[in-house]
């Protein structure tokens, strides 16, 4: 008898192989959506039971809401009162939660020489770029931005003892760029402590990924920040939070020129030079931070505001289109077959 | 080694190329649109034909236009309009939101090429 060239058991093997990595809908994920601080925000668990994973999404969302509600600098909770007290008294009291957040806020505007810096309130305002806002047409005049950029002073300064701030007239705290972060960082706190062990917290393309997606790391593109589709793919290891800002977020031409929300503390204009910043860390809000700092450093400086935040992975795409980045990224991502940009690595001093 | 290993040893080898394919290829190009309003219906809309479409949400109308296997927001009745600044959404995974409006856009596909997209 004629042996088969190939075994039936081995060919169902195989077979089975190929089947098993098919991308049938994967009945060991769940996922959350819902609308929170101006933004979208996906939660995606792992290896739980559904009711497990939907209970403790729902947990999650609470505290988006809530923390929402502290943290908007023109709203009635904890910032906006405190900003309205700076406003009318020029000083104000902050609870113990706030004013934790805005002392950890403060060392990492330190370590970015103003880079980042959470007392751009009025100036956010003047360009339109609160949430609540209708987007400008045109830039403010010059006089208008220097008036508000005189506003805008290392936030430790203004932390005068236990819980309290004092500011000159005029002195806006504004937490974006780290809030989100921050929010980010306890609602998967939240969800671990509630059991789960594999989840992810995607609020508006900023994310922190804990575990993995069953056999294999969580998979997370990066934008392209001209044109869409996605630039390059990082999968995370244990504990790891990806923030990305660009300036194609929020922004509008005049006479051809693009002013988008990411504004220089220091100039009170946006800032210029690069197109995105992606950064890896394991906190999210210093990874929000840092985005910020490092877009707002430009090409010349992101390196060593990295360093000095203690970032050892972070991308940047520049306004001509060259993708620059550490040692450490190159290793961390991949770029897809269809993308083949200049790039550039720059190490850190 | 028996021509038959050889050729389970090939196979194999063909299931380790499809697989990087499969999580290092293209991004798959999106085949749906999935349009969720908040407080109302989800459509789950085909890519295929070029179509507006008018979606009432909580404040007023959201224009969707489906064009060349690709979706976007082409008006709505927020103030800001990132929605609209969004632009095109055309693999499977991107998403843009009208939050004002309780509107969101989503590309769906035969298949994701990642969990999640940071921007």
């Amino acid at each position: 008898m004629t042996r088969p060239l190939v075994h039936p058991a081995r060919l169902i093997l195989v077979l089975a192989a190929l089947v098993a990595t098919a991308c049938a809908p994967d009945p060991g994920e769940t996922r959350v959506r819902f609308m929170a601080m101006g933004t979208l925000v996906d939660i995606t668990v792992f290896g739980a039971e559904p009711e497990t994973a939907e209970a403790a999404a729902a947990s999650a969302e609470s505290l988006f809401h809530r923390l929402q509600a502290e943290w908007d600098p023109w709203g009635e909770g904890a910032l906006g009162q405190l900003n309205q007290d700076l406003s009318s008294r020029g000083r104000a009291m902050a609870g113990p939660d706030l004013y934790a957040l805005l002392e950890a806020a403060a060392e990492l505007s330190a370590e970015t020489r103003g880079r980042f810096d959470p007392t751009v309130g009025s100036l956010v305002r003047l360009w339109g770029f609160s949430r609540d806002e209708a987007a400008r047409q045109s830039p403010p005049e010059a006089d208008e931005v220097a008036e508000a950029a005189a506003t805008v002073r290392p936030l430790a300064d203004l932390l005068a003892g236990p819980g309290e701030l004092r500011a000159p007239p005029g002195t806006r705290l504004d937490l974006g760029g780290f809030a989100k972060g921050v929010a980010v960082q306890r609602a998967t706190d939240l969800l671990l402590a509630e059991g789960l062990e594999n989840v992810l917290v995607n609020a508006g393309g900023d994310l922190r990924a804990v575990g993995r997606h069953g056999d294999r790391p969580w998979r997370v593109g990066v934008r392209q920040p001209r044109g869409n589709g996605v630039l390059a793919v990082i999968e995370t290891a244990g504990d790891e939070s990806v923030f990305t800002s660009g300036d194609y977020e929020r922004f509008f031409l005049y006479e051809g020129t693009r002013y988008h929300h990411i504004l220089d503390p220091r100039s009170g204009w946006p800032a210029r030079g690069l197109a995105s910043v992606t950064v890896v860390h394991g906190d999210a809000g210093v990874a929000d931070a840092a985005a910020t700092a490092l877009f707002v450093a430009g090409e010349e400086d992101w390196p060593a505001t990295a360093a000095a935040m203690g970032i050892s992975l972070a991308m940047v795409v520049t306004d001509s289109g060259v993708v620059e980045m550490t040692p450490g990224m190159k290793a961390r991502l991949r770029f897809p077959p269809e993308v083949s940009p200049e790039t550039r690595i720059r190490k850190l001093p | 080694m028996k021509p038959g290993d050889v050729a389970v040893v090939a196979l194999a080898a063909a299931v380790v190329a499809a697989s990087w394919v499969i999580f290092w290829g293209p991004a798959a190009a999106g085949e749906r649109a999935h349009i969720v309003v908040t407080g109302g219906e989800s459509l789950d809309l085909s890519l295929a034909g070029d179509r507006d479409l008018e979606v009432e949400g909580l404040i007023g109308t959201s224009v969707i236009r489906i064009r060349d296997g690709r979706v976007r927001f082409v008006d709505s009745p927020c103030v800001a309009r990132y929605c609209v600044h969004a632009g095109w959404l055309e693999s499977a995974g991107d998403v843009a939101a009208c939050l004002p409006n309780g509107v969101v856009v989503e590309v769906t596909g035969r298949r994701e090429s990642y969990d999640a997209l940071s921007f």
